[in-house]
């Protein structure tokens, strides 16, 4: 063997390990936290888990949902069950409902979660993109890297995109300021965990209330009977699932203070969600109007504190069950 | 599965694993042939078969042919021919002709609407079909004969390290190399490696990190001044070669570190002398399987001055579409078609001392850089009124506007014009010489520089550019 080359690894690697090691340390002493870069290849193996099992608890949604939902509740609650992570964060999930209505011998048991514009008849192909790439695009290699790349990312603050050097390079020399720690982190199976002690609340309450009032005053809001046709798509699915012996939960997330003032403006629920809720075959449950999930407390007005989510998970698949009986009742 | 993906990582270990057991040649090149059809499957399994009838179709074609009358010869090429072309075009081409058949009906008035395919593109169908047919063409022409091993030929046409992307390798420069164990030693093992650091590098820091993003974002923008279309072209045209030029490093330096030699595939494109040493230096495998099996049965320049430049402005017409599915791609082949007929005008009418002047040879170095620039808008644009609103303003230094550039906008111009320094300082030398002459601690401190920035440039992986062709 040429002598060059053992000594040539053996700096490079060293050198290597040393930048590396010392970027990760300095990361970590700024207050980072290493979070899994959610994508759609990590979505894709969550749906790939989607079996015919009738203990398959599948978790459709949009943010607050995945904030807010516990694994380890959940785990410990219903141990053997196989729990599906569909939601995805900023995007509504009736074309992931259908997906599972139409594309799989799905008949386990979903939970969604909905607000009255996730029913925005514009609004049904947020998730499509994620459905088409796991049936275009999604395969074995890409399931396999996707899990490799989880891992990685759950230890390595650096191996979030954030810190690429590039992009540090460039937000330098445009002079746009270093990242900060994010209060948000994602684990392998893209659960989120918001802790916000660890910034201004209020300031994000404040925020999240301000972009909620513009839209509503800048969107052309549909009336009642208009959005009560807009849930038939997802009054199909459901029926779909539920005929294979499924089932399907409707779950309007908890939101307060100002935010929920506006929510209730402009969406009132006897107009819009009650509307829902009295459909024949429908199981829903609003939060807001169960005592105990409504009286968490939702620091940015929206979402759950990683704190509460336990509970609340509890709480919340303990009340389901009592109203529905859907850990227990399946046509087999 | 991709090259800069952590599944090819952990794949390329447990491959050097299995192929370093005593298991004797025929079983080690068992382990590379599953291997390679494990590395295929991991994107969509069932396009396997594809694979599979390829190279059945081959084999026997080629031993058909090798045992028919001169007159049967000929049938057996064309079974070929027909089964893989056949294939690349239902799956490459099926929408975009009867997209364009519908409007050439609507033009005759004719109302005809075709229901869109939208096919999955078998990834690296158009790679393979060329490598394959490479094979049996030149048993056709008794440059070869049929191969006397069907494991063989199988792997030399699922080769995992050049399957998918290239280079494009031929039969008579591959399958010599499975008659015998080759040296896989740590020396190949070693620089294979580093091959694999360098395209990393290129893949990972220059093509995804620093071009792409002002790539993308210039070429989804409605009106761009002309200082801002020539920093897309520029990013693009960095993107595209650290993305092309990336994968076919990894690729020959995982072969390297199997113990095969695969061509090179870029030679500093970008330092070209002339549009035809451009294509001496860009996509080497497939410009010279173009010429080998096009234009010169097309004629090549044996049929007079007119005939040799259609055949030359057909070949690259043809090259283009290969590129793609699109207007924009056949365009792009037209463009560099016109350049090589207007060169090879142009210095016919010049005599070798002239040319041999260093402000020509400067001179021809600008232009053909500047209308490479030129037509990789073409190849990057989403259609060609894109393409022309973006030549209007680049044309037309009255359109240049103002010249401030966006931060990221400055690091991709300059780390193209590293780029360009990089190349012209290595142009004379192939990479591996210059990995070996290297003093050693250069060399640490080159790899140790290009892993740092693979491992702390982490960003949403972009699949490789020529995976779609």
């Amino acid at each position: 063997m040429n002598p060059r080359w053992p000594k040539t690894y053996l700096l490079a690697i060293s050198l290597t390990l040393l930048a590396v090691l010392g970027a990760e340390n300095h990361r970590r002493e700024q207050g980072f936290r290493a979070t899994v870069v959610d994508s759609k290849s990590l979505w894709s193996v969550q749906r790939a888990r989607v079996d015919d099992s009738p203990d398959t608890l599948a978790v459709l949604g949009a943010s607050r949902m995945q904030l807010g939902f516990s694994e380890r509740a959940f785990d410990a609650l219903y141990p053997g069950w196989n729990l599906v992570n569909l939601t995805v964060n900023g995007h509504y999930p009736i074309a992931t409902l259908q997906d599972l209505a139409f594309n799989s011998e799905f008949r386990g048991v979903v939970i969604i979660a909905l607000d009255a514009r996730a029913l925005f008849v514009e609004l049904h192909g947020m998730q499509q993109p994620w459905v088409d790439y796991y049936h275009r695009d999604f395969g074995p290699g890409l399931w396999l890297n996707a899990q490799l790349a989880a891992t990685a990312q759950s230890r390595r603050v650096t191996a979030n995109p954030e810190f690429s050097m590039v992009r540090r390079l460039t937000a330098w020399l445009g002079d746009s300021g270093s990242p900060q720690p994010t209060y948000v982190v994602f684990d392998k199976h893209r659960w989120g965990h918001a802790d916000y002690a660890s910034i201004d609340a209020e300031f994000h309450r404040a925020y999240r209330a301000d972009s909620m009032a513009e839209f509503y005053t800048t969107y052309a809001l549909p009336d009642p009977d208009t959005w009560l046709t807009g849930t038939k798509p997802l009054l199909e699915a459901a029926r779909v699932i539920e005929a294979r012996g499924g089932r399907v939960l409707m779950v309007r997330m908890p939101t307060n203070g100002r935010y929920w003032a506006l929510d209730e403006q402009y969406f009132p629920r006897r107009d819009y969600w009650h509307r829902l809720a009295e459909q024949p075959d429908v199981k829903a449950l609003h939060a807001v109007e169960d005592g105990p999930l409504a009286a968490f407390p939702l620091p940015d007005g929206s979402h759950l504190d990683e704190r509460d989510k336990e509970n609340f998970t509890r709480i919340l698949l303990t009340r389901l069950d009592d109203l529905y009986g859907w850990s227990g009742q399946h046509a087999d | 599965m991709t090259f800069d993906s952590y599944t090819f990582l952990v794949f390329w270990l447990l491959v050097l694993g299995l192929y370093r057991l005593p298991i004797g040649w025929s079983g080690r090149k068992n382990v590379l042939l599953g291997a390679s059809y494990i590395f295929y499957a991991a994107w969509n399994p069932p396009f396997i078969l594809l694979l599979w009838i390829s190279t059945v179709v081959d084999w026997f074609a080629a031993r058909r042919m090798a045992a028919a009358e001169p007159t049967r010869r000929k049938a057996w090429l064309v079974v070929s021919l027909l089964t893989n072309l056949g294939l690349l075009a239902y799956f490459k081409y099926s929408d975009f002709v009867l997209h364009n058949l519908e409007l050439w009906l609507a033009a005759m008035g004719v109302d005809a609407h075709f229901p869109e395919q939208n096919l999955i593109l078998p990834i690296g169908i158009s790679f393979y079909t060329f490598q394959t047919l490479s094979y049996t063409i030149d048993v056709y022409r008794g440059r070869m004969q049929p191969w006397h091993s069907f494991r063989d030929f199988a792997l030399f046409v699922s080769f995992f390290p050049q399957l998918v992307a290239g280079p494009i390798v031929r039969a008579r420069s591959l399958l010599p190399q499975f008659l015998r164990a080759p040296r896989a030693d740590w020396n190949a093992l070693s620089l294979g490696t580093a091959l694999v650091i360098l395209g990393l590098f290129q893949k990972a820091v220059l093509a995804d990190s620093i071009f792409a993003p002002v790539a993308d974002a210039y070429f989804a923008m409605d009106t761009l001044s002309g200082v801002q279309a020539w920093t897309a072209s520029m990013a693009f045209a960095g993107q595209i070669f650290c993305d092309f030029a990336g994968y076919s490093t990894i690729a020959i330096g995982v072969a390297r570190s199997l113990g095969f030699r695969i061509p090179v595939n870029f030679n500093a494109p970008y330092t070209a002398v002339g549009f035809s040493d451009f294509w001496r230096r860009w996509h080497i495998s497939l410009s010279r399987w173009l010429r080998d099996y096009l234009y010169i049965s097309l004629g090549g320049n044996r049929k007079g001055r007119w005939l040799t430049l259609r055949n030359l402005m057909l070949t690259m017409l043809l090259g283009g579409l290969w590129h793609g599915a699109a207007w924009t791609f056949v365009a792009w082949g037209a463009l560099h078609g016109s350049f090589l007929v207007i060169e090879r005008l142009t210095l016919a009418r010049l005599d070798r001392e002239t040319l041999e002047h260093a402000w020509v040879r400067g001179s021809m170095v600008i232009v053909t850089l500047l209308g490479v620039l030129l037509s990789w808008v073409l190849f990057r644009a989403e259609s060609l009124s894109q393409a022309g609103s973006m030549f209007a303003v680049m044309l037309n230094p009255a359109d240049w506007g103002s010249a401030s550039l966006a931060a990221a906008d400055q690091v991709a111009v300059a780390a193209f014009a590293l780029l360009l320094g990089a190349q012209w300082l290595f142009r004379a030398h192939r990479q591996e010489a210059w990995l070996l002459r290297l003093h050693w601690v250069t060399v640490a401190l080159g790899l140790a520089v290009m892993l740092t920035s693979i491992l702390l440039t982490p960003s949403p992986s972009r699949a490789f550019i020529y995976f779609q062709f």
